[in-house]
């Protein structure tokens, strides 16, 4: 069994990609997928999640902050059912090669002009890096605050310029801070509360887009 | 909504499209020699925007397709030049040649084998795999177990007037001595078949479209 590949991208730093990927990874843990949690990032942060207490509910974790990234992904995926790819929060040859592996891209992108002028530049990346060929990607509206104007605001604006946005939101909250404490997310600590039932959220639309899209290249 | 707030961004994503295939253009221009490739550079941005232009264009009435064009030049008559828009149907049209294009050069491929069963089977597959994806582009989604017996159906159906010349290669590929002879014979022949088989579906297609 080998499943698809999702990457997390954004070029901006501190968007939530880290979180986003761990939280996905767990989540799927849970689900039983077996996922792999590939941690492209030199910061390590995924890596050093793992290595507290909770250790990420024990998601297979393969380190690896180099552009060969993607041989080492092709080489590992097999026997995991859904491989995620957190990716440095920055332009670099490790981004484009977790891009050029990915069959769907996760876009953090939060509720402010400098995060979406940032979103667009990943795009743009995406786009481009790649030689023309565009693998299917979705924005995530990240850190936002509920009900708020400015949310709302960038939804709208984001739909009306024509970038793809998933339906759920990750709200800003402690639970997630809190969670990786002990090297865990919400999932774990908290798996019928509101920010686990938001990853869930996230994690069905993807898997929705990623079944479509094997059945249309079937 | 309480506050009137500016637009986050002027930039859309098409405007991210264009720049991308405009950056692409570029990088392919130096390389390109044959003449077709800027003919297939200059559709590249009309294809885009006739894509985005159709939710706007649907009211309209849609052009009636045009006749099946059936030599080959015919694909760069059939994409208007990039001041008029192609219609919805020049269009697929100009998708469905390009697919069958690309599935006659897989069977030039599988024609080298020179294996005479297993090249056959290589082919019947690339043609199943050309049948699905023109149906798809024509909102016809075949399923597997039908497009296999479609494919069948129209190889063996093409087959026959081209029959003598498979098994006759059949036995040049058996015989050792005289290989390259059979294995350009069958690539050049399967190239024609895949094409011959592309051309005719695309007809039924078109016919039931209209």
């Amino acid at each position: 069994m080998t499943g698809p590949v999702v990457t997390v991208a954004s070029l901006k730093g501190g968007s939530g990609k880290t979180t986003l990927a761990c939280c996905l990874a767990v989540h799927w843990q849970l689900k039983g997928l077996r996922p792999l949690l590939v941690d492209a990032d030199p910061q390590r942060s995924a890596t050093r999640l793992a290595e507290r207490e909770a250790a990420l509910g024990g998601v297979a974790l393969l380190e690896e902050a180099d552009p060969g990234v993607w041989q080492a992904i092709k080489a590992r995926r097999a026997g995991h059912g859904i491989t995620i790819v957190d990716t440095p929060g920055f332009d670099s040859e490790i981004t484009v090669a977790a891009l050029a592996v990915a069959d769907l891209v996760l876009i953090p992108v939060k509720a402010s002009p400098l995060d979406v002028d940032r979103m667009m530049d990943t795009v743009k990346t995406l786009m481009s890096g790649v030689k023309g060929w565009a693998p299917t990607f979705r924005c995530v509206l990240t850190q936002t605050t509920p009900g708020s104007v400015i949310a709302r605001h960038v939804r709208a604006d984001l739909a009306e310029s024509g970038f793809p946005l998933l339906a759920a939101d990750m709200t800003n909250r402690v639970a997630y801070a809190e969670a990786a404490l002990y090297g865990a997310t919400p999932s774990l600590t908290a798996a019928e509360g509101p920010a686990a039932r938001e990853i869930a959220a996230i994690a069905d639309e993807a898997e929705a887009l990623l079944s479509t899209k094997k059945a249309l290249t079937a | 909504m309480t506050k009137r707030l500016p637009k986050t961004s002027t930039r859309t994503l098409d405007d991210l499209r264009d720049a991308a295939s405009a950056a692409l253009a570029e990088e392919n221009r130096p390389k390109t020699r044959a003449p077709e490739n800027p003919a297939a550079d200059a559709t590249a941005p009309t294809e885009r925007t006739a894509r985005d232009e159709k939710p706007d264009r649907l009211p309209e009435p849609v052009a009636p397709p045009k006749p099946a064009p059936t030599s080959l030049p015919a694909v760069a008559a059939s994409v208007p030049a990039p001041s008029g828009l192609p219609t919805k149907a020049a269009f697929r049209e100009a998708c469905a040649r390009l697919i069958i294009e690309r599935h006659a050069n897989f069977g030039a491929v599988a024609g080298l084998v020179p294996v005479p069963v297993v090249d056959l089977a290589a082919i019947a597959a690339i043609v199943e795999r050309m049948l699905r994806k023109l149906s798809r582009l024509y909102g016809r989604p075949l399923d597997t177990d039908r497009s296999r017996r479609l494919a069948t159906a129209m190889l063996t159906g093409m087959a026959a007037p081209g029959i003598a010349s498979f098994t006759t290669n059949g036995l040049l590929k058996m015989t050792p001595g005289p290989h390259i002879l059979g294995v350009a014979l069958t690539s050049v022949s399967a190239v024609v078949l895949v094409r011959i088989v592309g051309e005719v579906y695309l007809e039924e297609l078109q016919g039931e479209a209209a």
